[in-house]
């Protein structure tokens, strides 16, 4: 058991921002109290939370753990253990590795690996065609049985409007999300900042084709 | 009665008394298959020219071996092989076989309306074997005969259709047959196969549901038609064949769900371990097998009614049965 006090807990589902304390037990939260108010506190490991802010785990949607392929870069267990120290307690990962996660195969190797090295929970996201060549559609079903939660084509847009239409069609179906990298490839031209104040015109010409 | 036309270029135009009329004068034409001798001399003299511009084995060998048994000869024109490739034109290419004075003009080709497009310029009647992703109307009429010989009826019964809907004469041709018998429609496949436009095909208000997932779909189904992935598909992009076998192919433990009498058609040709497994092929509830014979009958009777018409009196096909009945018993008291 550990109690965690004299916190500042801010949780905006229940739309909480005032201080309490936290009992937990094991995995689970055994009680929320006002300050001192924790009734069944005894034998627990006791953490000062003073000054500090309690909160829900954070959950970053768009992370690059580069396992498998890219190790020299970051692996499953660096890029956890730096969201572990962030308070982000689940990160998703975008499926340009190498070889890109387009087949359940690679996706149970990276949901092994985070299982054995992972800090926090991992959630792997699917390439959304094949390689991310935007060709072929990826074997998306298999791979929501593996684990995958959304579906990617990142590092670029999904190639092609009719194709960007027939996986969000199928994803419906399948009730897996699409993350879109909005960036028409032929505007951003390699460039990395927009000189002036308005924003780019590569991101919202993509965006505007695809919601419509 | 008459069949009203000149041509047999879709199922949609022709009412449910039609369609049975069809069905019925296919029966006799079931006889024959069964006897020794298969010839009729029915269209002696007539010539029959299949121009098929788009491939097909089976359609093809089906209407060419229904012309055969009722006597006719055939002209064949067969897509690779032909003057097509140098750009000759679709209606330059029928004008021209139509110069070689046919009898009747049995067409399949890659676009929609194509059928129709040759029998405005055409005098002779032009038999649609499949145009594009519009009508297949002789399968919708062997389906039919299928259906009714092993379930009795056509009427009101539950139809799964199940695979790539949206690129489907066959499904299309379907819908407009049982549709006009009351039957109610379940269209299932992968979200960009079936999109729900389809709910709105056939004849007004038949039920058509559009659903994704195979399980649903099989529930309470009286007729299960499953149709064939194309691997590659022009202008697609193409679907992973791993995701199609794990969402909706048809194997026996899925079968668990329809009901024991269930009937399962494939206009073939079957791609196994694909759409659907072995042993589901080849189980007692499928019929592809009848459905290829059934495919000749049905021909034989279009033919038939196209170039020579129903008439009062012995249907041919039970004639020439009885000529061929009285052939053999001369020969046996010899």
């Amino acid at each position: 058991m550990l109690l965690i006090k004299n916190g500042r807990v801010l949780d905006p589902a229940s739309k909480t921002d005032a201080p309490r304390d936290i009992l937990l037990d094991g995995e689970r939260i055994a009680e929320i109290a006002p300050a001192g108010k924790i009734a069944h506190a005894n034998g627990a490991q006791t953490f000062d939370a003073s000054g500090l802010i309690v909160a829900p785990g954070f959950i970053d949607m768009h992370t690059h753990l580069r396992e498998p392929g890219q190790e020299n870069s970051e692996t499953i267990e660096t890029g956890s253990h730096a969201a572990a120290r962030g308070g982000f307690t689940a990160i998703c990962s975008m499926p340009n590795t190498r070889p890109v996660n387009d087949n359940a195969s690679i996706t149970r190797f990276i949901v092994d690996r985070a299982k054995a090295f992972g800090h926090v929970r991992v959630w792997p996201i699917g390439a959304a065609s094949v390689g991310s060549k935007g060709e072929a559609i990826s074997e998306i079903a298999a791979m929501r049985d593996a684990g995958i939660v959304a579906v990617s084509d990142d590092g670029k847009p999904i190639a092609t409007a009719k194709l960007a239409r027939q996986i969000m069609d199928y994803c419906r179906s399948l009730d897996l999300l699409v993350i879109e990298h909005a960036e028409d490839v032929s505007l951003a031209a390699g460039a990395v900042m927009r000189e002036g104040v308005a924003p780019a015109a590569a991101e919202p010409r993509l965006m505007r084709g695809e919601v419509l | 009665m008459n069949y009203r036309f000149r041509d047999l270029l879709a199922i949609e135009p022709l009412s449910a008394d039609e369609i049975t009329f069809f069905l019925d004068q296919s029966k006799p034409f079931q006889e024959i298959q069964r006897n020794p001798l298969k010839k009729l001399a029915t269209l002696r003299g007539k010539t029959v020219a299949l121009a098929f511009f788009e491939n097909s084995t089976r359609t093809r060998l089906s209407f060419g071996t229904a012309a055969s048994r009722l006597g006719a000869d055939t002209m064949n024109l067969q897509a690779e092989a032909s003057s097509l490739k140098k750009g000759e034109t679709l209606l330059d290419t029928a004008n021209n076989l139509n110069a070689m004075k046919p009898d009747c003009f049995v067409m399949r080709h890659s676009s929609s309306g194509a059928a129709d497009f040759v029998a405005r310029h055409l005098e002779i009647p032009v038999v649609n074997a499949g145009d594009g992703t519009h009508e297949h109307p002789s399968q919708g009429l062997l389906d039919a005969l299928t259906i009714r010989d092993r379930k009795g009826s056509l009427n009101n019964l539950n139809v799964t259709i199940l695979g790539d809907i949206a690129h489907s004469r066959v499904a299309r041709s379907n819908i407009h047959l049982l549709g006009k018998f009351g039957c109610r429609f379940t269209l299932c496949g992968p979200a960009m196969w079936v999109p729900r436009e389809l709910e709105h095909i056939g004849p007004p208000g038949t039920p058509i549901r559009c659903v994704y997932r195979v399980e649903e779909a099989l529930e309470d189904a009286d007729v299960i038609i499953v149709l064939r992935v194309q691997t590659e598909r022009l202008y697609e992009p193409s679907l992973s064949q791993n995701d199609y076998i794990l969402l909706y192919q048809l194997n026996e433990e899925r079968m668990k769900l329809a009901k024991p009498d269930a009937l399962i058609l494939h206009p073939g040709p079957i791609n196994r371990g694909t759409e659907i497994t072995p042993d589901v092929a080849d189980g007692p509830r499928s019929a592809v097998l009848e459905q290829v014979t059934n495919g000749v009958s049905v021909r034989m009777a279009i033919l038939y009614l196209l170039l020579v018409g129903a008439t009062e009196g012995t249907h041919p096909a039970l004639e020439g049965k009885s000529a061929a009945q009285a052939k053999e018993s001369a020969h046996a008291s010899d």
